[in-house]
C-alpha cells in the first residue's frame, strides 16, 4: 500500500495544491495520511472511497471547515492553512444542501454576495443569471421549505454558481436525491463545469459518479490515497486490490490461484485451470501464489470449450444478466446479455478474455 | 365491536371526569382572587366566594393617586397611592432584565453549541453543579455586594443587575434547540463569507424565533413575580422603589393593614397577572414549540 503518490510533483500549472496533509483529531484519531496532490485550474477532481476514508475530511480542510493538522495547503499559489474560509475564495455544495431556511431562493443566493458588500444591481444580474442557468428563475421568491429535493439542490448549487469562487468543493451532492433524479442532476452539474470551467473538488462514495464526472478521480481508503489517475486509467490499470475491487461495477473478480510461469496455468483452489498467454504476463515478475483479477464484462459465454458453470444467481437488469456461480472456490460475477432465459440452475459454459486479467500480490495486495 | 365502543366510552367518561375535576382545582383560586377583587363591603368578604356587593372600587384604590378612592375599611393609609410606582417599578426591571438575560442566555447557548473551546466541557459540568444550589444562598453577599460595592441597595436598576448577571447559567434549553440547527447551515454561511456574529444575528436567531419567545417569557416572568430578592434588596422602608410583589405581600401581612386591604390585594394580583396573561396568548404558538424544540426539529 505504498504511496503509489509521489508522482504527484509540484509543478507551475497546479491551481490547488496539497502537499503531505496530515489530519490528526482532537481524540488522536488520524483521518487523513500524508495526502499529496496538485489539481490543475478547470479540473474536475472526484474524490472515492468507502464511508469514512478521509475524503469529506481532505474536503473539508480545503475549504478551512477542518484545521489542517500537517502539511500545506495552496490555492492559486497561496499558502491557505491558516486562513479563514471566506477569505479562501471557495464555494461549497453541502449533502443536505444547507440553504438558509428563513430567506427566499433569491436571498439564499444573494447572501454570500451582500455579505461582501457587492452593489445591488450587479448582485441582481448575478442571481437572475445563476437562476437561468439552473432554470430556477420561477422559484426566486419561495422559500427553500417550498421546494423539492431537485430543486433544492440547484438552488444550493446556485449559491455557488453566483460566488463565481476560484474553487468549488462538493460533499455528496447528490445522495440525498432519488436514484432517477441523481442520473439528471449528475449530467447537469457535469454541463455546469463544461460551461462555468470552475475547479471543482467533488466528493462521493458512488464510483459510477466518479467514473462518469471526473476528469481525474482520486481513490481513498483509511486515509490514504490508493490511486490517482483518468477514469480509464482507473479502470483498465487498477494500482492494487482494492481500487480493482472498488471501481467497476459489478465488482471485480478476484481468484486465488498457483501460477506457473512457464506454462502460463492458473490453477485455481477447485483444480480449474485458466492458461494465460505468455505476452499478458511478459516483462512481469509472479509469484507463484498470486491474485487473478478478472472483471464481470471480461467473462463471456461460449457455445463450446470453456468452462461449464452452475447458475446459482441470474441477476436481470433488462438488457444483461448478472450471473453467480461457484468457481475456483469464490462466486463468481459475470455480464451477459440478456439474448435468452438464463435461470437458476441452469448449466451455462462460460471464457475468460485472458488478455484482460490482472494480477496482484497476495500480501501486499498492489497491482503486478 | 359493541363492547370495544362500549369500553371506550367508559374509559372517555372517566378521563373526563378526572380532567373536569382536575380543572376546577387549578381554575377556581383564580375565580375566587377575581371575584374577591371585584368585593365591596366589610372585613368578611374574606371567607366568601361569592362577595356581597360588588364594586370596581378595589381596582380605583390601586390608582388613588389619580382616581382619590381610599379605603373605607382601613384606619391606616400608609400604602395610599403607591401601587402604580410600583408597578412602574417592577416592568422597568422586568423589561430591562428580560433584555439584557435573554442576549446573554442566546450567546452563551450559541456559544457552546457552536464553539469548541479549552474547559467547555468543565465550565458546563460547573454551572449545573452550581446551578443545583438555592439562589438564596446568596442572599447576604449580594446584599452587601449591591450595598457596599454598587451603592445600589434600596434602588431597583440593583435588580437588573442581580437578575440578568447569572441568566447566562440557564443556557440549557437554548442550546439544545440551537444543537437541532444543522451546524451545515453555519458552514455554508462561513463559507459565504459571513463572520461569526453576523452568523449568529442573520442566520441562527431568525431560525430560533420559538425559543427566542421562550427566553423572553421566563426572563420577564421571573423577575415580574419574584419577591425573595426584591424584598431584601430593596428594603422595607423605601416604599416608593419597591416593586408589586413587596408591595401586594405588604396588603396582607403589614401591620394594621393585613385584614382591612384583602380585596385591594385581590385586585392588584388581577392586575399583575394581565400582563404575562396577555403575553402567553400572543406568545403561546411559539411558546409550546419552544419548548419542545429540543426534541423534534423545529
Amino acid at each position: 500500500m505504498a504511496n503509489n503518490v509521489v508522482d504527484e510533483k509540484k509543478n507551475e500549472e497546479s491551481f490547488v495544491s496539497l502537499r503531505h496533509i496530515d489530519k490528526i483529531y482532537d481524540n488522536n484519531v488520524q483521518a487523513v495520511f500524508d495526502f499529496n496532490l496538485e489539481i490543475k485550474k478547470h479540473e474536475f477532481i472526484v474524490f472515492v472511497g468507502p464511508s469514512g476514508c478521509g475524503k469529506s475530511t481532505t474536503l473539508r480542510m480545503i475549504a478551512g471547515l477542518e484545521d489542517i493538522t500537517k502539511g500545506e495547503l495552496y490555492i492559486d499559489n497561496e499558502l491557505c492553512n491558516d486562513k479563514t474560509p471566506k477569505d479562501r475564495d471557495i464555494a461549497m455544495v453541502f449533502q443536505s444542501y444547507a440553504l438558509y431556511p428563513h430567506m427566499s431562493v433569491y436571498d439564499n443566493m444573494a447572501f454570500g454576495l451582500k455579505i461582501r458588500r457587492m452593489p445591488k444591481y450587479e448582485i441582481d444580474k448575478r442571481v437572475h443569471e445563476a437562476a437561468r442557468i439552473l432554470q430556477i428563475t420561477e422559484y426566486l421568491d419561495r422559500k427553500p421549505k417550498a421546494l423539492s429535493g431537485g430543486q433544492r439542490q440547484r438552488v444550493a448549487l446556485g449559491r455557488a454558481v453566483v460566488r463565481n469562487a476560484k474553487v468549488f468543493l462538493m460533499d455528496e451532492p447528490l445522495s440525498n436525491l432519488d436514484a432517477k433524479l441523481r442520473v439528471q442532476m449528475r449530467s447537469e452539474i457535469i454541463k455546469l463545469h463544461e460551461a462555468l470551467g470552475a475547479t471543482t473538488i467533488y466528493v462521493t462514495h458512488d464510483q459510477t459518479e466518479a467514473m462518469t464526472m471526473a476528469s481525474r478521480i482520486v481513490v481513498m481508503k483509511l486515509g490514504r490515497i490508493q490511486q490517482i489517475g483518468t477514469p480509464i486509467e482507473i479502470y483498465n490499470n487498477p494500482s492494487n486490490l482494492f481500487v480493482a475491487g472498488f471501481i467497476g461495477s459489478p465488482a471485480m473478480n478476484f481468484l486465488l490461484v498457483d501460477f506457473d510461469e512457464k506454462t502460463g496455468v492458473a490453477k485455481c483452489k477447485d483444480g480449474k485451470e485458466i492458461k494465460i498467454p505468455k505476452e499478458v504476463y511478459k516483462g512481469k515478475k509472479i509469484p507463484s501464489k498470486v491474485i487473478l483479477g478478472i472483471r464481470p464484462e471480461n467473462i463471456i459465454p461460449v457455445e463450446e470449450g470453456g468452462y461449464e458453470i452452475e447458475v446459482n444467481v441470474a441477476e436481470l437488469l433488462g438488457n444483461e444478466y448478472y450471473i453467480h456461480s461457484d468457481f475456483g472456490g469464490v462466486d463468481l460475477v459475470a455480464k451477459f446479455p440478456a439474448n435468452k432465459v438464463i435461470s437458476i440452475h441452469d448449466k451455462l459454459r462460460i471464457d475468460f478474455k485472458v488478455d484482460k486479467v490482472h494480477f496482484f500480490d497476495v500480501d501486499t495486495e498492489m497491482a503486478i | 365491536m359493541k363492547s370495544l365502543k362500549a369500553s371506550r366510552i367508559i374509559s372517555n367518561t372517566i378521563i373526563y371526569l378526572i380532567l373536569g375535576i382536575m380543572s376546577i382545582i387549578w381554575v377556581l383560586p383564580i375565580v375566587w382572587i377575581v371575584l374577591q377583587s371585584f368585593g365591596g363591603g366589610g372585613i368578611s368578604v374574606r371567607s366568601q366566594l361569592i362577595p356581597e356587593t360588588f364594586t370596581f372600587d378595589n381596582y380605583l384604590y390601586l390608582f388613588s393617586n389619580f382616581t382619590g378612592v381610599t379605603n373605607p375599611r382601613a384606619s391606616n393609609h400608609s400604602l395610599d397611592g403607591y401601587f402604580f410606582g410600583w408597578f412602574c417599578n417592577t416592568l422597568i426591571v422586568a423589561v430591562l432584565s428580560c433584555l439584557i438575560s435573554t442576549l446573554f442566555v442566546l450567546g452563551t447557548a450559541y456559544a457552546l453549541s457552536r464553539f469548541r473551546f479549552k474547559a467547555r466541557t468543565i465550565f458546563m459540568k460547573v454551572n449545573l453543579v452550581i446551578g443545583m444550589f438555592p439562589g438564596f444562598l446568596g442572599m447576604i453577599i449580594m446584599y452587601w455586594v449591591m450595598r457596599d460595592i454598587f451603592h445600589l441597595q434600596g434602588n431597583y436598576f440593583s435588580l437588573v443587575i442581580i437578575y440578568s448577571a447569572g441568566a447566562g447559567g440557564g443556557y440549557y434549553i437554548a442550546k439544545g434547540f440551537f444543537d437541532t440547527i444543522s451546524k451545515n447551515i453555519d458552514e455554508a454561511a462561513m463559507i459565504d463569507g459571513a463572520s461569526k456574529s453576523q452568523i449568529f444575528w442573520q442566520i441562527i436567531l431568525p431560525l430560533a424565533k420559538p425559543i427566542i419567545v421562550y427566553t423572553v417569557l421566563t426572563s420577564f416572568m421571573g423577575p415580574w413575580g419574584d419577591y425573595v430578592t426584591s424584598s431584601y434588596i430593596i428594603g422595607l422602608q423605601n416604599t416608593s422603589n419597591w416593586t408589586v410583589a413587596i408591595g401586594l405581600y405588604q396588603f396582607t401581612t403589614g401591620q394594621d393593614i393585613a385584614t382591612s386591604y384583602y380585596t385591594q390585594f385581590a385586585a392588584g394580583a388581577v392586575v399583575v397577572a394581565l400582563p404575562i396573561t396577555i403575553l402567553f396568548f400572543a406568545l403561546q404558538k411559539y411558546y409550546v414549540s419552544g419548548v419542545t424544540g429540543g426534541a423534534v426539529k423545529g
